[in-house]
């Protein structure tokens, strides 16, 4: 319980927070847009909850799947919005998107463990650590961000290409779980190498949408989004 | 602009916090796996207990495991929770559902073909494997802030140097050239402290000759200029005697020169004398409007040669507090200009008024004015209006408004230019606080 605990925190947190500190690092002059995000999410934090049970009945029972696809998207969306100069509300939409994601995961998965097979000691303690690992990395992420940048403006771009590429994989991940696309035949196992079940698989996962067994689409969608984001930012920076 | 404090903090507390829960993790899991071997161990004697003395009646187990003993087919012995049929589990240890639960079973068969099986509820010993390990863990997360506030106070404390050589910086005056001292120098600091103190100290150097150099040329240059006042005025007289025109022009280009020269010197021991840095002012109540009404009539001369209009309007009296000689340096320095500029005829008006907490003083004129955009430029020392010679034709040694700027910033006051109410011209505007 206390491991799993850890990992779905781990996986649920960290890519909000990676996604912030990269914004952070990008437009450090203002920082408007994370009070608007922070307020805009509370908001739906609060109104959505009620509202979980009808949306998840909706279109035969994938209503939630395609709440989690519209974020995914909106945060991908919100990237090229960002890279086409409109930084303010590009950030506000990717963020709020995130962390809509972040906060149902987390309440869905609390609602159904705490309290149950007295495991809410081992519940509370797997969150603090969950939410204590993620923040940290999040912190020395900023800090190794800004020690990049110095040597580097592209390393900015390369992590805005990772994050907008593990939307691209996460959509059609979705989409293939709901039927809306078809599951093709994995085209590796890196499992032995790195699994999924791991902290460090699922510290891949939260950052670039690491994938252990990825079909044809899966990994066309990845890259896809991940050369096209790459290449707004060399198109931004006057590089193409 | 980074704060090196914050990030100290920030990426200690992080890293203290990730090592940690990274290693609590860790070792819950060691300590989950050593917990399961204990418990397969338990199995493990239960069963070699019940084969030994082959009655289960005499061997005591927790009444949560499942057990079956059989020889062959016929069940000898089943606990409650174990069911009536076989469970089948092969020899050693397995995971295995049955009685609605998922168990942890150990399995051990004889050479007289007797066979025992011993189960656990998994759900328990994770159960009972996670209170145990789980308290382990608490220490590791309760000193956490306790952790965090020492780096907090180690971090405060080491950069305390620091901030204090940064206050002791931000606080001085921008003539206070004197040696930092702090009370502790770590060795990091020390040579930033020996630099900038080496810089304070040549600094201080450089401005003590620059102040006495401009004043020990203009004082070196006084004795030459008075002889050749001396000589020029001697010849001219000669000159006169022998028959000769005074209104030679060589000689007035000379004369103007020498005129000229005159002004600068005086100009320069005069910016020397007011600049802030030196100038120790003796403030006193005074009346800026009859020392304006002075003022004008001692320039009285001047201003019939050139015809010009002059009025003083607004406050009759106007109580400040300044230095008497400073402010009547202001004065006969921002009236002298109007003149100066003013063509024949013009007109030239002096408006005194009472702000918020200060006294006005406007010096309008009708003369050509300056653009804007050299507005600040004018208060640079040595600087003209277009060149050497302003466009109106007038001499000037371009010292009269930095002059000016420094008696007002002494006083505390500010000095602003603007056009002038006439259809051309300057309006100056000195506030002093009343």
């Amino acid at each position: 319980m206390l491991i799993n605990t850890v990992l779905v925190y781990i996986r649920e947190l960290l890519p909000v927070l990676l996604l912030l500190a990269t914004l952070l690092r990008l437009q450090h002059h203002s920082r408007r847009w994370l009070w608007q995000s922070t307020f805009l999410t509370a908001v739906m934090l609060i109104v959505l909850p009620p509202w979980l049970g009808d949306i998840t009945q909706l279109a035969d029972g994938t209503g939630l799947e395609w709440l989690f696809i519209s974020a995914h998207l909106s945060t991908l969306i919100a990237l090229f919005i960002l890279l086409a100069g409109r930084m303010n509300s590009a950030s506000v939409l990717a963020l709020c998107a995130q962390a809509l994601l972040c906060g149902i995961n987390l309440l869905l998965y609390g609602l159904t463990n705490i309290g149950t097979d007295n495991s809410t000691e081992s519940f509370w303690l797997g969150a603090v650590l969950g939410v204590g690992i993620g923040a940290s990395i999040a912190v020395i992420w900023y800090q190794l961000l800004a020690e990049l940048q110095r040597v580097s403006q592209f390393i900015l771009g390369m992590m805005l290409a990772l994050i907008g590429a593990r939307q691209g994989i996460e959509t059609v991940t979705l989409l293939g779980q709901i039927d809306m696309l078809p599951s093709g035949e994995a085209l590796w196992d890196s499992s032995a190498l790195v699994s999924e079940h791991t902290e460090v698989g699922v510290f891949f996962q939260a950052w670039f949408g690491y994938e252990a067994t990825p079909d044809m689409v899966q990994l066309g969608s990845w890259l896809m989004s991940f050369i096209l984001i790459l290449m707004l930012w060399q198109w931004r920076r006057g590089k193409l | 602009m980074t704060s090196v404090r914050r990030y100290l903090i920030s990426v200690l507390i992080a890293i203290l916090v990730l090592t940690s829960f990274l290693a609590a993790l860790q070792s819950y899991r060691l300590s989950a796996d050593r917990a399961r071997e204990l418990f397969d161990q338990d199995l493990q004697l239960v069963a070699a207990a019940i084969m030994q003395q082959y009655q289960v009646d005499s061997v005591s187990f927790e009444q949560s495991m499942a057990v079956q003993l059989m020889q062959g087919q016929q069940m000898l012995y089943r606990s409650e929770q174990a069911p009536a049929q076989a469970v089948g589990a092969p020899d050693g240890f397995s995971e295995q559902n049955f009685s609605g639960k998922r168990w942890r079973v150990f399995v051990q068969n004889s050479s007289n073909d007797w066979h025992i099986m011993v189960a656990q509820p998994l759900q328990q010993r994770l159960q009972l494997a996670d209170e145990v390990v789980t308290a382990s863990i608490y220490p590791v997360v309760l000193s956490l802030p306790l952790q965090a506030l020492l780096i907090w106070l180690v971090v405060s404390r080491a950069l305390r140097p620091l901030n204090t050589f940064s206050k002791e910086l931000t606080s001085r005056k921008a003539n206070e050239l004197t040696p930092v001292t702090l009370e502790q120098v770590p060795q990091e600091l020390a040579p930033v402290l020996l630099s900038t103190n080496h810089l304070f100290e040549r600094l201080s150097a450089a401005f003590a000759r620059e102040k006495r150099f401009a004043s020990d040329v203009a004082h070196e240059l006084r004795t030459p200029l008075s002889v050749l006042e001396i000589t020029l005025h001697n010849a001219l007289t000669r000159w006169q005697q022998q028959g000769m025109s005074q209104t030679d022009e060589s000689m007035q280009a000379l004369r103007d020169g020498v005129d000229r020269m005159r002004q600068l010197i005086e100009q320069i021991m005069l910016l020397n004398r007011t600049n802030p840095d030196n100038f120790q002012a003796k403030m006193q109540p005074l009346d800026l409007a009859a020392l304006c009404r002075e003022v004008v009539a001692d320039c009285y001369l001047q201003l019939e040669r050139k015809q010009q209009n002059i009025s003083i309007e607004g406050e009759e009296h106007l109580q400040i507090s300044a230095d008497a000689f400073a402010l009547r340096l202001v004065i006969s320095n921002l009236l002298g200009n109007a003149i100066k500029y003013t063509p024949d005829g013009g007109q030239i008006k002096l408006t005194l008024s009472r702000g918020d907490k200060t006294a006005i003083l406007d010096v309008s004129d009708s003369g050509p004015g300056i653009d804007p955009d050299e507005y600040e430029q004018v208060f640079n020392r040595f600087y003209r209006i277009g060149g050497d010679r302003h466009q109106a034709g007038v001499p000037g040694s371009g010292l009269g408004l930095a002059i000016v700027k420094d008696i007002v910033l002494l006083h505390s006051g500010t000095i602003n230019l603007a056009k002038s109410q006439f259809d051309s011209g300057l309006n100056v505007r000195v506030e002093l606080p009343l």
